[in-house]
Order: C-alpha cells, then sequence, then structure tokens
C-alpha cells in the first residue's frame, strides 16, 4: 500500500533528517515506528502523509480501488499528531495540527467533520456514540478546544479522525498526556480497527510496550536510517538472552553452587539468579528450581522491549 | 524524624465553566443568558509531605492534578482550606515563597527559544540574585549529572526534546529551591531521555534533600523514583502510601507466558485462565491468583506435563492495576 524508495529531506542546518530510506508497507499491517528523539521520525510521517517533499526518492500510496471511494466516504487518510512541533512550541498547550479548531466547541468540530465529509446521519450517530463512550468524551463535549486538557484534547483529536474511519491511520505520539484508562480504550480501538476494518496502521510513539501491543512489526530509526524493520519476535531474539529468575520459598534453599548462572543472591527466603538463556533454558533451571524446594512465589523476568531499544540506542550512541 | 514541610488541610477549587449551546438561538444565548456549570475540580484533599520525600501525584485526566500542583506553587488560591508550605502560604506570600521553590512543566518551557541553556542561565542568575559561587557550583554539578556539556551553548531551538527537557530542569534547579514540582517531565522524550531524568531526579532528591512532587501518566516513572504515591480521582484522594504496598496488598494474580513444543492439549486447571496469544496458538498466556492457585503445582503440572520451549512468570503491569483502581474495580484505602 505504501512504497517509498530512497527517500531524502535535509533542513537548512545541513541535518539529513531522512537519509535514502526504502521500505514498504502492506494493506493492513500495523507498524510500530521507533526512534530516539532528533532520529527522524516525525519528518518520515510528514514525508508520507504529504506534508513534506522529499529532497529526491519518492512516496506511493495506493488505495485498493480508488474508484469505489467517494466524497462522503471521508477522505483515505487520517493523521493524528500529538507532538508540538518546534514553530508551535510556545503557544501554550496543543498540538500542531490543525484537526481540531480552537475556538469551538468539541462538539462543533465534530459536526463540522460531519459536514465537510458529508457523513451520513445514522452513521455519524452510530459512530458519534461509540467513541465518546471509549474516549469518555461527555464530560468535556460541550467545552471549546482552548479550554480542554492536554490530555483530554489528544482524545478529542483521536475521535475527530476516527470518526471517518480512514483507511490509512497515521498517529505519531497520540498517548501524549493521555491517562491509563483513555490509553487502554484508544489501544483496543486501534486492534479492532486493524482486525475489522483491515486499517493499515503507522504509530509512533516512546511508549514502547504500547507499540509492542498494537504492532505486528517495528521499523527503528536512527539518524534518519533505519537500522531494523521486523518483528517483535526477532528483536527480542538477537538481543535479549540475559533473563533473571527470583523465587520466594518456603524453607529448604537449594543448592545452586554449580549452576551455570552468571550470578545469584540469597536473602532471608528468596532467592535471585541471573542467567543467559543461551546457556540454560529457563524451562530446565526452573524445572531445577522446583525439583530442589518449594517455591511459594515466582517471577521469571525477560528484558523488556524499552530495555532492549534502550540499550541499542545506547550502542548506537557509544 | 525529618519534619513536615507541606502541609495540606481540606482544601477545594471550584471552577466555573460556561456552558455553550449551538445553533443561532443558542449563540444569541450564550451572549444573553449565558448558562454555568460549577465543577468542584479538587474536593476536600489533605496530605502531609516531610521534607526529602519524593511523592508521585497520579491520576485520570481531568482528576484534579493540575489544580492541585498549580495550589501547591501559589498560582491558584483554594476555596477552601489551607496550605501551608515551609511556613508560607504560597499564594498569599507569592514573591517571598516561589523562591524556596523550582516548577518544571514537561509542557512549557522557561528558557528562551533564541537562546543557548547557558544564556538562559544568566538571566535566570539576576532574576532570583544567586549568588555567583553557587550558581557556578550548580551549573557545574547539573552539566556533568544530566551530561550537557555537548549543547549547553546551542540555541534551545536547535536542541532534541530530551535535551531541552534536561536543560529545563537545570534551570528550574538553580537557585537551590528546597520543594520542586515535575508535571509530566518526561512527556514525548525518547527511553534513553527518560532514563537519564529519572536517574537525575532520584540522585538530587538523595543527596540534596530536596522534597520533590512528581506528577505523570508514566507509571514507569513512579516506579522507578517514587516511594510513595497520592492518587487523586474526581477531586478527591483515592490512595495515599507506596506502590509495593498496593502490589502486595491488593494484587495477588500472577500471569504466566509460556511457549510450547507442540500443540498443547487442552489445560484445565481450576480457577486458572489460559488464552492464546497469536493464531498458530504456540504461546499461551496463563492467568492465576495465587491465593487460590499454588504457583508450585502449577508450574511443576507445566513442566512435567507439557513439553515447554520457553517460560516466564510476571506480576500484571502497574499500567493495568492502576487503571483498575481508577475505574474503581480495585479497591484501595
Amino acid at each position: 500500500m505504501i512504497i517509498a524508495k530512497n527517500l531524502n529531506k535535509e533542513f537548512h542546518n545541513n541535518i539529513k533528517a531522512v537519509n535514502n530510506l526504502s521500505f514498504h508497507i502492506n494493506k493492513g499491517e500495523t507498524v510500530g515506528l521507533i526512534g530516539a528523539n532528533g532520529a527522524g521520525k516525525t519528518t518520515l510521517i510528514k514525508l508520507i502523509s504529504g506534508l513534506l517533499k522529499p529532497d529526491s526518492g519518492f512516496v506511493r500510496i495506493f488505495e485498493d480501488n480508488p474508484l469505489a471511494r467517494k466524497a462522503k466516504n471521508g477522505p483515505f487518510m487520517g493523521v493524528v499528531s500529538g507532538q508540538r512541533s518546534s514553530g508551535t512550541y510556545d503557544n501554550g498547550k496543543g498540538a500542531n495540527t490543525a484537526t481540531l479548531q480552537e475556538d469551538l466547541t468539541v462538539e462543533l468540530n465534530m459536526e463540522l467533520v460531519k459536514a465537510i465529509y458529508r457523513i451520513p446521519d445514522d452513521r455519524y450517530n452510530k459512530k458519534l456514540s461509540k467513541l465518546t463512550d471509549a474516549l469518555r468524551l461527555n464530560s468535556f463535549m460541550k467545552y471549546r478546544v482552548d479550554q480542554l486538557s492536554l490530555g483530554q484534547r489528544m482524545r478529542a483529536e483521536i475521535a475527530v479522525v476516527l470518526l471517518y474511519e480512514p483507511e490509512l491511520l497515521i498517529l505519531d505520539e497520540p498517548f501524549i498526556g493521555v491517562d491509563l484508562i483513555a490509553k487502554e480504550s484508544i489501544r483496543q480501538i486501534l486492534q479492532k480497527m486493524s482486525k475489522d476494518k483491515n486499517t493499515t496502521i503507522i504509530l509512533t510513539t516512546h511508549n514502547v510496550e504500547e507499540i509492542e501491543k498494537i504492532c505486528e512489526r517495528v521499523i527503528l530509526i536512527d539518524k534518519g536510517s533505519i537500522v531494523f524493520n521486523g518483528s517483535f519476535d526477532r528483536i527480542k531474539y538477537s538481543h535479549a538472552s540475559i533473563n533473571s529468575l527470583s523465587a520466594e520459598l518456603t524453607d529448604k534453599i537449594p543448592d545452586m553452587q554449580d549452576l551455570p548462572v552468571t550470578k545469584y543472591t540469597i536473602e532471608n527466603k528468596k532467592i535471585t539468579l541471573w542467567y543467559d538463556s543461551k546457556v540454560i533454558s529457563t524451562k530446565d533451571l526452573t524445572a531445577y528450581i522446583l525439583s530442589q524446594c518449594k517455591v511459594k512465589d515466582l517471577l521469571i523476568r525477560k528484558p523488556t522491549v524499552e530495555e532492549i531499544i534502550r540499550n541499542i540506542y545506547e550502542e548506537d550512541s557509544e | 524524624m525529618s519534619k513536615t514541610i507541606i502541609d495540606v488541610q481540606n482544601i477545594s477549587k471550584i471552577f466555573k465553566i460556561t456552558k455553550r449551546k449551538t445553533g443561532f438561538k443558542g449563540a444569541l444565548a450564550n451572549i444573553f443568558h449565558p448558562e454555568h456549570e460549577y465543577k468542584k475540580a479538587v474536593n476536600d484533599i489533605s496530605f502531609n509531605i516531610k521534607e526529602g520525600e519524593m511523592v508521585g501525584f497520579i491520576g485520570p485526566n481531568g482528576a484534579g492534578k493540575s489544580t492541585t500542583v498549580k495550589m501547591l506553587s501559589g498560582i491558584l488560591y483554594p476555596d477552601s482550606g489551607n496550605i501551608n508550605i515551609s511556613g508560607y502560604i504560597p499564594h498569599k506570600q507569592r514573591k517571598e515563597y516561589v523562591a524556596n521553590i523550582g516548577v518544571v512543566f514537561g509542557q512549557k518551557s522557561q528558557i528562551s527559544w533564541d537562546l543557548s541553556p547557558l544564556d538562559s542561565y544568566e538571566v535566570i542568575k539576576h532574576i532570583y540574585k544567586i549568588p555567583d559561587k553557587k550558581y557556578k557550583e550548580n551549573i557545574e554539578r547539573f552539566t556533568e549529572l544530566l551530561d550537557m556539556r555537548k549543547f549547553i551553548n546551542q540555541p534551545v531551538r536547535q536542541l532534541s526534546l530530551g535535551q531541552r527537557m534536561r536543560a529545563d530542569i537545570a534551570a528550574a534547579l538553580l537557585h537551590s529551591p528546597k520543594i520542586v514540582f515535575f508535571d509530566e517531565p518526561t512527556i514525548g522524550i525518547d527511553v534513553v531521555g527518560k532514563e537519564k531524568i529519572r536517574s537525575f531526579i532520584k540522585t538530587l532528591n538523595k543527596t540534596d534533600n530536596i522534597t520533590m512532587i512528581f506528577t505523570t501518566h508514566d507509571m514507569q516513572d513512579i516506579e522507578k523514583t517514587c516511594e510513595r504515591l497520592i492518587i487523586i480521582d474526581d477531586g478527591k484522594k483515592l490512595y495515599d502510601g507506596s506502590l509495593d504496598a498496593i502490589k502486595s496488598n491488593y494484587v495477588s494474580s500472577r500471569i504466566i507466558e509460556a511457549e510450547f513444543e507442540q500443540l498443547p492439549e487442552k489445560i484445565d486447571i481450576p480457577y486458572v485462565t489460559v488464552s492464546d496469544v497469536d493464531k498458530n496458538r504456540m504461546k499461551k498466556v496463563i492467568t492465576f491468583d495465587t491465593g487460590k492457585t499454588s504457583i508450585n503445582s502449577l508450574m511443576s503440572t507445566l513442566l512435567n506435563n507439557y513439553s515447554i520451549k520457553d517460560i516466564s512468570v510476571k506480576e500484571p503491569e502497574i499500567d493495568a492495576i492502576i487503571s483498575d483502581i481508577y475505574q474503581g474495580k480495585i479497591i484501595v484505602h
């Protein structure tokens, strides 16, 4: 659905924000875009959504069946951006997209989108009540946008874009300032759209765990280039093998002298072992511990994706 | 025992909000007979914070967090109740009071867009009349601790978000405040930047005995920095205590993630729920309550009766726990 080939974009300060980047995304895919601050994510998003023109290379976006699409179906693409760009940085609160009209109420903003894209009444009402429930818009539906808190505003913005059900949804930091409940509902909505409507989703956020829950594929960007493109499982297998196991025991402490573990500690009735799963498998180690003693509580911890990503960034910057 | 530095008693704040009506008639009515709604943003909240404590202040959007923090920092006055911070009444003795506090907003910056951080610091030095010696010392330390040497002379507009935030934090601390408010200091910042900020905040809290109040939606921030947690919702205090206490008192479920070598037969164990992770069904998530099922026998059963490739055991995520508290699925007191 999206093909990007040899994309380049340079800014005035001679920083190559996007450097010879190529990738493709199929219809219905959910792709997470991860990178450190300044890696070029937002520039890339702007190139894909047509807000910026590449210096060289191209982005092509294909529709399944463009002829079937009529004005009443709304635009093909929806963009939500939580990241404030440097230019609008001082204007108080709010995102840099013009999705919401500052001096209208949330309700009027919805009506506006309905009128612009000629969404039929029944569909609009159904969709609106669903979104209102899921994103808890009721408490501030009648407030003007400039009176909203950041999290409320973000939720309203997402609702406006989801109102017309775009086939391609681009979300740049949509969780900024959003509380845990709303985050969960946004996640559920996205998962449902991807499953039921086969919506293509591109998501950037520093909340790596959220990406892991929503996206099948991750593209890792550093200094304008792709450093990794694949599934989370692949990233985990190739980068993480140091695990830890901690157990609270009822009585006897097992003999751990001869275990091929990196390190272990004993603290009252609690033992913690760090080990490399390539040297001893979690299964074997757990089986051994269970055969030696009785555990009251047990935790087996693998590195989280966030930790892995952090390691990758840190390796890069050294 | 350290002494109480922040004493908040039964504070409330009510806002008047204009209700807008739609349509032409509505627009006229808005002008001539505006309708107002009164909202209790903060409803009878009390707490004490001791000198050197580090407190996480959390709640859903619209819970009253920002309003409370604004009252604590003297920007808003409470409609009722008393606030006493280090002997000051914030909104009454504002000028004297603010010399004692620092405020960091993740959303707004106090350093100038066109100047370098160092130039902005010079300005702050004059505003707060910071003595030369102390100023130099602080700059030295913060540059080191926040890893700012590389960009301290670059105009702020050229900095990445993470760098700018670090510069901002240093700016708020230059005058050696006794109390610092952090309002979402890690918002929009990448995982490395977040770690740097968290560890800096933690270090400073320990070494300088600064009292800190931290609002955020990122539960990792809380888990990694704060020993004490105040949860508010709907303008009221829901919980005041440690995160560990929530975990040990209210959360007894565990989550096993198991990857099987071959498709397992139906796993049928009382009180244990099993669900698939993906389409090929080789990975399962097994949820159970340690109060009802012994983890020892469950793990033994799994390891002995099934061919398992990989396994892990987790506690529920804090995000999920806190979200359950917000939604009243877990009742804390």
